[in-house]
């Protein structure tokens, strides 16, 4: 049986800036057989996915290839308009709303994509591309225009002398502040992050690192931040959602999570962080196998293949999200059996 | 406080110093050192450029009739000689670049947009739309070319000159009177509904890919509407490829133009046309291959040039990935 | 320049499988000559693995390829010595340089879906090398292939033996090339980031594989990356570059626990560490890495160096060393 929780609009709290709630998107996948009529293989890229995101809180959402973390920041957006489920943006539904509704609430809510050079329009200046959002909605007067994309240059480390200059002029991390720049250039509240700093050099990930949080505090923005990377997460994240193949394996606040990760996923991600070999930690076991593939997920719980303490239960049945800690839930028949036993 | 990424930094010591340089710089930079385009532009340019100074150019009328110098070989005085009924080969050569240009340009500038609309449209749109739009395409390019245009040509003639008939009794322009401009005219319309098919397809293959580009998504994700991305960022995207496709298809039109004319169909004497010279010439070929060779070998280099043209704007606009 | 010190569990009389002295790579540009690769020296000894760490640009890749004579043109190798087994491999011809690549030396590249042919059975490729190299028959060599893919760890090898590269998984790839350039013995390993484009629970396979095959083999593996974490786990020995220069070299344990270079100083505290206190920001290092068109002059970090003086900039400094097998290339290391 679900834990879902029905929330009508009334009873959101205001203080909650995004909230799913059974969000399903499923892709229909490769054919079945070789006529028309034997119907085609659905992809669950998303599978019943509901938190909520805090004014002001960050939340990381960390999985494997294939765990549908991106479809889940793209369908928040309605980039791809999500199969079933339900998104609250300040309360308002998302999925009831035409495209056409959509457009003037896109200023409020912005993405940061992965890739720095895809994700700009080599044709044009990057002045052009900061300032494309403040245009499209006519937010500011012409006159004023070049001052505000100087202002967020400037915000984001970039010399506002450039504005004319072209993608294919700055290096990678360079043209990810222009994403950034162009992220924040309509005010937002929310911002997605998707893996804005996994095709970046290592020391650049620490400069956008510390400039996403800085940004975060000082314009008190809201975010999720999308990546594979636990060690990069915990850096960004007041909370933190693990998913395997479509579903939440485990969330919790990010130090409760990292201090004591209860769902085996979670314990299998952190240990295979590598360590040096002189740590006295090293040496943690390798678990089997690799993701299922998408199209044919494990019956029972989706972990039940590889983890190293399954049950004959978990084969059986997939298991429901339980708080096991106060603000912390897992699910996992391993953890919520040991929940009831100690009540 | 880390200062590194928050305060304006110091030009110098972080960012390139070479001046800014935009991608068409950097395309100018390529075809300028690709000496085969260099040469199609050159060759290319002399047309134009003797194609409207041809009246000035050419030592006789191209209209003017010599009953004294009838089917002379070349010489001083006739360089490429004379045809059948005394008109000089050469000026006829001259004028006939310039109904080449124009025929071709029309056609081509006509062709492009109705490809670049249709193509862009039913691409980005999808669905049911797009499906009905390839089907009418591949329709079209089923047909032979010429066959079709030559059909469209000989079917819609007498109704366009009646239509300029009537329409000259109305306005009293001159020009709807004149038979050799009236068969321009039909030219550029049976040529053109023929033309468009191949621009829109490869405008669609090119916007069908763009959409899926992660840019694109961007600008959906910042608002922007279907049609503000197709204006912004799909038909800039395509335009490099347009360029191309214009000038390979501006030598395929006046090679179309050629042929029609050549069957007899195109351009009607007296105007001149170098695939109509070709074919009042063919019957005397053996005694007078000057009259085939002449407009023959013009026209010839002329493709010729238009390919190393477009080849060359082809390698210097498709770079690459580079820097990606 | 002194060798490297070898670490001590290596036996102290184990010829040197790869002796490389002073290497220069360069590439002719339109903009100018690109030094993808200044000066690199190292020795690696059977059984060694030693990590080759640094950013985009800093030239590992080249040292690789280098290694294999691969250099992609324009690029050439200008300068420098690449013994191989005590065999001066620039002197050789292009056939006798074949010869060597697959039993001598072979790679693991990054991406194994590209690495890999998509129009040939996967066995079918590790069957290669070996009717080359060891003139095996076709019988012979296909039983070969299918050992090789089941001691990688694949399950099902006769099965997995006629499939193609794409029905594969990532880490099951990333598991048949190393099968395939293991399927000679070389007795240099060359992995260009085997773990990057891999789920992080299969980097951690992949790394016990990669042990496990030195243990068995016990060639000397050269490994490439970016994360200095795999190397602080995987290599014995470590050479950390920049700009196409060694700037720090040494046993791993003692390089990040006692790091000298700024360079390497700024690297290892910006890396995202479990460990670290996440509420203070991360001390990044300041600008970009450069462009190595317009290297500056003198020490190449000097750009981006918190303790940049005016020696840094005149004059390029050398490898010195600091204890015994640990050194590095700065003028003012002693001041740390």
């Amino acid at each position: 049986m679900e834990a879902a929780e029905i929330n009508t609009q009334a009873e959101l709290d205001k203080d909650v800036v995004v909230s799913l709630r059974g969000l399903k998107k499923y892709f229909p996948g490769p054919h079945l057989g070789v006529w028309p009529w034997s119907g085609r293989a659905t992809v669950r890229a998303v599978d019943d996915v509901s938190f909520d995101i805090k004014r002001g809180q960050t939340l990381g959402l960390v999985g494997e290839s294939g765990c549908g973390k991106t479809t889940v920041g793209r369908s928040l957006l309605q980039l791809v308009r999500p199969t079933a489920g339900d998104v609250y943006f300040e309360r308002q539904n998302l999925c009831q709303m035409s495209s056409k509704e959509l457009y003037p609430l896109r200023k409020h809510m912005q993405i940061i994509f992965q890739d720095p050079f895809a994700s700009l329009d080599s044709r044009c200046t990057i002045g052009f591309t900061i300032s494309e959002g403040l245009l499209i909605h006519k937010m500011v007067q012409p006159s004023e225009l070049r001052q505000r994309v100087a202002e967020l240059m400037v915000m984001v480390g970039l010399n506002p002398g450039f504005e004319n200059r072209y993608p294919h002029e700055f290096s990678g991390g360079q043209r990810q502040r222009v994403g950034i720049a162009r992220a924040l250039a309509t005010n937002p509240t929310f911002i997605v992050g998707d893996e804005p700093i996994s095709a970046l050099d290592v020391s650049i990930q620490a400069q956008i690192i510390n400039l996403l949080r800085d940004l975060r505090d000082r314009l008190h923005l809201t975010m999720l931040f999308i990546s594979h990377d636990l060690r990069a997460v915990r850096y960004l994240s007041d909370e933190v959602a693990v998913m395997y193949l479509g579903k939440i394996a485990e969330i919790a606040p990010t130090d409760s999570l990292f201090i004591d990760p209860l769902h085996p996923y979670t314990q299998a991600l952190l240990g295979s962080v590598p360590k040096p070999r002189w740590s006295s930690s090293a040496g943690m076991a390798e678990i089997k196998g690799e993701v299922p593939s998408p199209l044919n997920p494990p019956s029972g719980c989706y972990f039940s293949t590889r983890c190293p303490h399954v049950m004959p239960r978990c084969r059986e049945a997939q298991p429901a999200l339980v708080e096991a800690q106060p603000g912390h839930k897992v699910a996992c028949f391993l953890v919520s059996d040991h929940a009831d036993q100690s009540e | 406080m880390d200062n590194s990424t928050l305060a304006p930094v110091d030009a110098s010591s972080m960012w390139r110093t070479e001046k800014a340089r935009s991608f068409w710089d950097d395309v100018f930079y390529h075809f300028r050192h690709n000496w085969m385009g260099m040469a199609g532009l050159v060759v290319f340019i002399l047309l134009c450029l003797t194609a409207i100074f041809a009246d000035k150019l050419a030592p006789y009328d191209y209209l003017n009739q010599d009953w004294n110098a009838i089917l002379k070989q070349p010489s001083a005085a006739h360089i490429m000689g004379t045809d059948d009924i005394g008109r000089d080969v050469f000026s006829r050569i001259l004028m006939g670049g310039r109904t080449a240009l124009m025929v071709a340009s029309c056609i081509t500038v006509a062709g492009a947009i109705i490809g670049l609309l249709v193509g862009s449209f039913g691409a980005f749109i999808g669905g049911k739309v797009d499906a009905a739009l390839v089907w009418v395409v591949d329709g079209l390019m089923s047909f032979p070319n010429i066959w079709l245009a030559a059909f469209i040509n000989v079917a819609t003639t007498p109704t366009l000159k009646a239509w300029a008939a009537s329409l000259y009794t109305v306005t009293h322009w001159g020009f709807l009177k004149d038979e050799v401009l009236i068969s321009y005219g039909v030219v550029v319309f049976s040529i053109g509904m023929v033309n468009w098919a191949w621009p829109a397809r490869l405008v669609r293959s090119q916007v069908l890919s763009l959409r899926e580009r992660e840019f694109v998504e961007a600008v959906r994700a910042l608002g922007g509407t279907a049609w503000w991305i197709t204006l912004r960022h799909l038909i800039p995207n395509v335009l490099g490829s347009m360029i191309v496709l214009v000038t390979l298809s501006f030598g395929n039109a006046m090679l179309f133009e050629s042929s029609l004319s050549f069957l007899g169909i195109g351009i009607r004497p007296p105007g001149a046309s170098w695939g109509a010279m070709i074919f009042q010439g063919i019957a005397r070929v053996r005694t007078h291959p000057y009259l085939v060779l002449a407009p023959g070998i013009t026209l010839a280099i002329v493709m010729l040039s238009l390919q190393f043209l477009g080849d060359a704007l082809n390698d210097a606009l498709n770079p690459r990935n580079r820097n990606a | 320049m002194a060798p490297m010190q070898m670490d001590s569990s290596i036996k102290a009389d184990a010829p040197v499988v790869l002796d490389v002295h002073d290497l220069q790579v360069c590439f002719p540009t339109r903009e100018g000559i690109v030094t993808a690769l200044d000066g690199l020296s190292m020795q690696v000894s059977p059984g060694e693995i030693i990590g080759l760490v640094g950013e985009s640009g800093c030239g590992k890749t080249t040292a690789a390829l280098s290694f294999m004579r691969l250099v992609p043109k324009p690029g050439k190798i200008t300068a420098g010595q690449i013994l191989i087994e005590g065999q001066d491999i620039l002197k050789l011809g292009p056939s006798e340089m074949r010869t060597l690549r697959g039993p001598s030396v072979a790679m693991i590249f990054q991406d194994a879906l590209t690495a890999l042919d998509p129009r040939m059975p996967v066995g079918r490729q590790i069957m290669e090398p070996l009717q080359i190299h060891q003139h095996l028959s076709s019988r012979a060599a296909r039983a070969r292939a299918i050992e090789l893919l089941a001691s990688v760890g694949i399950p099902a090898p006769e099965k997995r033996f006629s499939q193609f590269s794409h029905e594969f998984s990532g880490g099951m790839r990333q598991r048949a090339m190393i099968a395939l350039a293991l399927s000679c013995s070389p007795r240099l390993l060359l992995a260009d980031e085997p773990t990057t484009a891999l789920d992080v629970t299969v980097q951690r396979q992949i790394m016990s594989l990669i042990k496990r095959m030195r243990d068995e083999t016990d060639a000397a593996i050269i490994l490439i990356t970016h994360d200095v974490g795999v190397v602080a786990e995987m290599c014995d020995q470590v050479i950390v570059m920049y700009a196409g220069s060694a700037v720090e070299t040494g046993p791993t344990r003692t390089v990040f626990t006692r790091p000298t270079h700024p360079y390497t100083i700024g690297l290892l505290s910006s890396t995202l560490e479990l460990t670290r206190d996440r509420s203070l920001p991360l001390n990044a290092i300041p600008g970009l890495p450069p462009e190595l068109i317009h290297l500056p002059s003198g020490c190449v970090f000097a750009p981006r160096c918190p303790r940049v003086g005016d020696a840094c900039r005149e004059a390029r400094p050398v490898l010195e060393p600091v204890e015994s097998g640990h050194q590095v290339s700065c003028w003012r290391w002693k001041e740390g």
